[in-house]
């Protein structure tokens, strides 16, 4: 009987019913698309990490145990990360099946290497690499053995001796310890959950809700006629359950069009392998399933609610819903204000989360209220008809005139606490500046000669210095104090022209002569612990010799780049002879090429040798850009699914409100005015919430940075993006109020009741 | 002063009008009868350039009115026609007298004046107590009064009352029809009323009966 009465209502209902699926059926179709893209790229994200973690050499702890000589050496081409695997046979060894690397055919053999297809091509592309790599024959790794496809990774062989920090393997089955993942997949998760899934939950909900009012009309008829609640419930579910069902079969439809694609584009900072996101028959069901009991259920909630809420019992919202945002607003207000005065001031994640969450959520209660106090306040003011028919309906209808701009609200916190978070990423990433300093552990590079001849990379270099901690102070006893010991202990030496030191210090040191020794002394740090004339052993060009604490003290403001306070500078051209506790440092400019010949010509002197980039962390550098490109991918994911929620939304509710236009156009108002009446509705409200959610939304960016410790001052970039998303939602509202108004009369609107 | 000459009006394969004619002088009342489906409310929103006929001929004050654009139609509703519908049709965000005073900032009144005419029209009326109620929270009677106010308020040439108590007991009927009549005399306005009630039909001067989609109004014969 109740499936009959379905059929009868979705037959009968002159095509609406049809339509009003199908757009439920699109929207499912949308959420369910975007939901699985954003899960595609956390899915990428955690494989790429597990591949990573599963071919990990497998350290032997028991003795006797035969095994291949293995070092991990996480190096750069430029700025991005390779890994070298250098390998190495013990004498007389010969290697067993499983020796062989992940996704190589064979454990290379002396001179060979096996190489990813991302760097075979770079190597083919750039003579450089080749003379730095030296890959000799290579064999290519095959997907199994790579994280992503554009991987940089070489397994080569070396000779043992070649090996400075090496371990003993037997196997790659990951049975070490991975390394930390640059980007986690939880984050990727909440990232894409508050820009991509809220509003895909939103626009969901949205469309469910579509001719909320003309299906409550109809339940109460129904219900008068004595059906029973649960059959009620059953109908009001079906047409949901019947869009959720198409929607999601056309949403995994399209995915899996779009899933080569997807992997290929690079959209979350690097590419996949597509066959790292196949969803398998049960994850389908599961979709489908979920999609229909989603959509069937919200559909209920929808009929059921416009039941029980009649427009007749809607009153004013209570003035107290503002008092949350005023507690919030002013937390972040205050701990930002705070902050700027006591830097290291406490408390950043309390004021940060409670303050913010208090701001987020009080400003969606405080809305209703602060709109119908506008609006009422416009449409007392008001002489055109437009306005007063425009801002009464938004006096008595601002609950559904804002639930309409609900997904680009929460959107607007998303992006902007996501742009907040960015920038943080970007600044613990490093400073982004024209220089950079590159060192080089002495430790790394194999030979004194071969050490002499890093040094002399000097002078290719923008600027170069060497740091030697001595490690013991001759003809002076270590003192008793722990901390004074350290100190005796510890104390730097540092060679560098004159030259070099001011620019590695980027300011003018003055009182600098080449040729001569200093004590260096910051300003306001604590005093020169060493007494002038102590000794200390320090390397030269024939071998150590004792140097004496020298009396002239020089003041660098400021301090950072190569000295410390404490420290000893010896100025003059670099001397040679460098211990193993040396740290050769140099400038050079920021740029790809010149960090890349660098590299190379590194490699030529030690194939061992690995430059640190000091300022920047390319680790970070790396995970900031793919958290650039999600949050970016977020973002435009976001504003498609609210934006298809807001139009959605309005073009449902100009439908609900036809028999009221339509008396309007009856009575002679022009189409002017009822269009400019439907602007005025949906402009209002859009400027009041998205401008509050975006000074909210920049606030809690503000503090959240504030509370990192790594910005200083106003970071002004949250405010574009706000700025960006309420030019897209006023350009949204304003042609959505055009295009609606020029709907044509029909009589039968006037008609049926 | 408003004409219908053999008017022919469909919706898709149903023909609500095959070729009605009537008339409406000054200041007259004609009520549209026939039974249910016989085109009374088709020939109403004709004359009323709601709806442009298929062929035929509407003339208001010698100028045609098929034909025109939306704009022109809406803008001769606006200045010389009023409506009253069978559920009101009030919008249901405005008070009643923000209703009222509605046609007359349409056409360009000072809202103070606007706003004063209307809380005129409504005592008249006899609703001047719930002047400042939004039209679901008063009674069917009180908003089709309300509705009679606002077809009147600008003095319009022609009222327009589709089955104006139709949605009413006899007695709000009464009272309403009572009122619309009063009012459009002494504004001089003709009213063109669409009714299955005889009483109501009674009350015209004169009545044009529609059977099938087709009438011919007697007052056009020479």
């Amino acid at each position: 009987m109740t499936l009959r009465l379905i059929a009868k209502l979705l037959r009968d209902s002159r095509g609406i019913a049809l339509q009003r699926i199908t757009l439920m059926a699109i929207g499912v179709a949308m959420v369910v698309t975007c939901g699985l893209t954003a899960w595609s790229v956390q899915h990428a994200v955690g494989k790429t990490t597990e591949r990573i973690a599963s071919r990990q050499p497998d350290v032997i702890q028991a003795a006797g145990v035969t095994g291949f000589r293995v070092q991990v050496v996480a190096d750069f081409i430029g700025t991005t990360p390779l890994t070298r695997v250098l390998v190495a046979l013990p004498a007389g060894a010969s290697p067993a099946q499983d020796w062989a690397p992940p996704g190589c055919a064979a454990f290379p053999s002396a001179g060979q290497s096996c190489v990813s297809p991302a760097l075979a091509a770079r190597v083919s592309s750039q003579p450089g690499l080749a003379a730095r790599l030296h890959p000799g024959t290579a064999m290519t790794i095959n997907a199994a053995g790579l994280a992503t496809p554009d991987e940089l990774l070489i397994y080569q062989d070396v000779p043992v001796a070649a090996l400075t920090d090496a371990t003993t393997a037997d196997g790659w089955s990951g049975g070490g310890i991975a390394p930390p993942a640059a980007v986690s997949a939880t984050v990727v998760l909440v990232e894409l959950s508050l820009l991509v899934l809220l509003p895909a939950v939103i626009f969901l909900s949205v469309a469910a809700r579509l001719s909320a009012a003309t299906r409550a009309r109809r339940m109460r008829s129904l219900r008068i006629i004595g059906m029973a609640p649960r059959q009620l419930a059953f109908v009001a579910a079906a047409e949901g359950r019947l869009a959720g069902f198409a929607g999601a079969g056309l949403g995994i439809g399209l995915y899996e069009a779009l899933r080569a694609p997807l992997a290929g584009s690079g959209l979350a900072g690097f590419r996949w392998f597509t066959s790292d996101t196949h969803l398998g028959a049960w994850t389908i069901s599961a979709i489908v399933a979920a999609a229909a009991a989603a959509t069937g259920a919200l559909c209920r909630q929808g009929a059921t609610k416009a039941t029980a809420t009649p427009r007749a019992a809607a009153r004013p919202a209570s003035g107290w819903r503002i008092v949350p945002l005023w507690i919030g607003v002013l937390t972040l207000c205050g701990y930002i204000a705070l902050h700027a005065v006591r830097p290291r001031l406490g408390g950043g994640t309390v004021a940060v989360v409670g303050g913010g969450a208090l701001a987020a959520l009080g400003l969606l209660l405080a809305l209703r209220p602060l709109t119908e106090m506008i609006a009422g306040a416009l449409a007392a003011r008001a002489r055109r008809p437009a306005i007063i028919l425009g801002a009464r309906r938004l006096r008595f209808e601002a609950s559904s005139a804002l639930r309409v701009l609900t997904a680009l609200i929460v959107l607007m916190f998303s992006a902007c606490i996501g742009d907040g978070a960015l920038r943080d990423a970007d600044l613990a990433a490093g400073p982004r500046q024209a220089l950079t300093t590159v060192d080089v552990p002495a430790s790394d590079v194999g030979s004194g000669a071969a050490r002499d001849e890093v040094a002399r990379l000097a002078s290719a270099a923008t600027a170069g210095g060497v740091t030697s901690t001595p490690t013991e102070l001759a003809g002076q006893p270590l003192s008793a104090d722990p901390g004074m010991a350290a100190i005796q202990l510890g104390v730097p030496i540092v060679y560098a022209s004159c030259d070099s030191i001011t620019r590695f210090q980027a300011v003018a040191v003055a009182g600098c002569h080449d040729g001569r020794s200093y004590r260096v002394q910051g300003a306001g740090v604590f005093p020169t612990q060493l007494p002038a004339g102590t000794t200390l052993t320090v390397p030269t060009a024939t071998g150590e010799a004792p140097v004496t604490i020298p009396e002239p003290t020089l003041d660098v403001p400021g301090l950072g780049g190569l000295l410390t306070p404490d420290s000893i500078l010896v100025t003059g051209p670099l001397a040679g002879g460098w211990p193993a506790e040396a740290a050769f440092s140099f400038l050079l400019p920021a740029t790809d090429a010149a960090l890349t010949r660098f590299q190379d010509n590194l490699a030529t002197i030690s194939p061992t040798a690995h430059a640190g980039l000091q300022a920047l962390d390319p680790a970070l550098l790396q995970a900031y850009g793919v958290h650039r490109q999600i949050i970016l991918t977020g973002v435009t994911l976001g504003v498609v699914l609210a934006s298809g929620a807001f139009i959605l939304a309005v073009a449902d509710r100009a439908r609900e409100r036809r028999r009221n236009v339509a008396a309007l156009v009856a009575i002679g108002v022009p189409r002017r005015t009822i269009r400019a009446a439907q602007l005025v509705q949906l402009l209002v409200p859009a400027c009041i919430a998205l401008t509050a959610a975006a000074v909210i939304g920049c606030l809690i960016a503000e503090a959240y940075l504030s509370a990192g410790g790594l910005q200083h001052g106003l970071y002004l970039g949250t405010g574009r993006t706000a700025a960006t998303l309420i030019v897209i939602g006023l350009t949204l509202a304003a042609s959505s109020g055009l295009i609606i108004g020029r709907s044509r009369l029909r009589p039968a609107d006037l008609r049926s009741e | 002063m408003l004409k219908a000459e053999r008017l022919r009006l469909t919706y898709g394969r149903t023909v609500a009008l095959s070729s009605a004619t009537a008339a409406v002088g000054t200041g007259e009342v004609v009520a549209l009868v026939g039974p249910s489906g016989s085109g009374k409310t088709s020939l109403l929103y004709c004359l009323a350039g709601l709806v442009q006929p298929d062929s035929g001929s509407v003339t208001f004050d010698g100028a045609e009115l098929v034909g025109l654009s939306e704009a022109r139609a809406a803008a001769i509703r606006r200045h010389s026609f009023g409506f009253v519908f069978q559920f009101a049709e009030l919008v249901p965000e405005l008070t009643l007298a923000e209703n009222v005073a509605l046609p007359l900032g349409l056409i360009g009144g000072r809202r103070r004046a606007a706003d004063f005419r209307a809380a005129e029209m409504l005592a008249r009326l006899g609703i001047d107590d719930v002047a400042t109620h939004r039209p679901d929270e008063v009674s069917g009677g009180q908003a089709q009064r309300a509705a009679v106010a606002r077809a009147l308020v600008h003095r319009p040439a022609v009222v327009f009352a589709d089955e104006p108590t139709g949605a009413l007991d006899t007695a709000n009927g009464q009272i309403v029809l009572a009122a619309l009549l009063e009012l459009a005399r002494d504004h001089g306005s003709a009213v063109v009323l669409v009714s299955h009630d005889e009483q109501v039909a009674a009350a015209a001067d004169r009545q044009v009966v529609l059977r099938d989609g087709s009438c011919t109004d007697g007052a056009q014969q020479p």
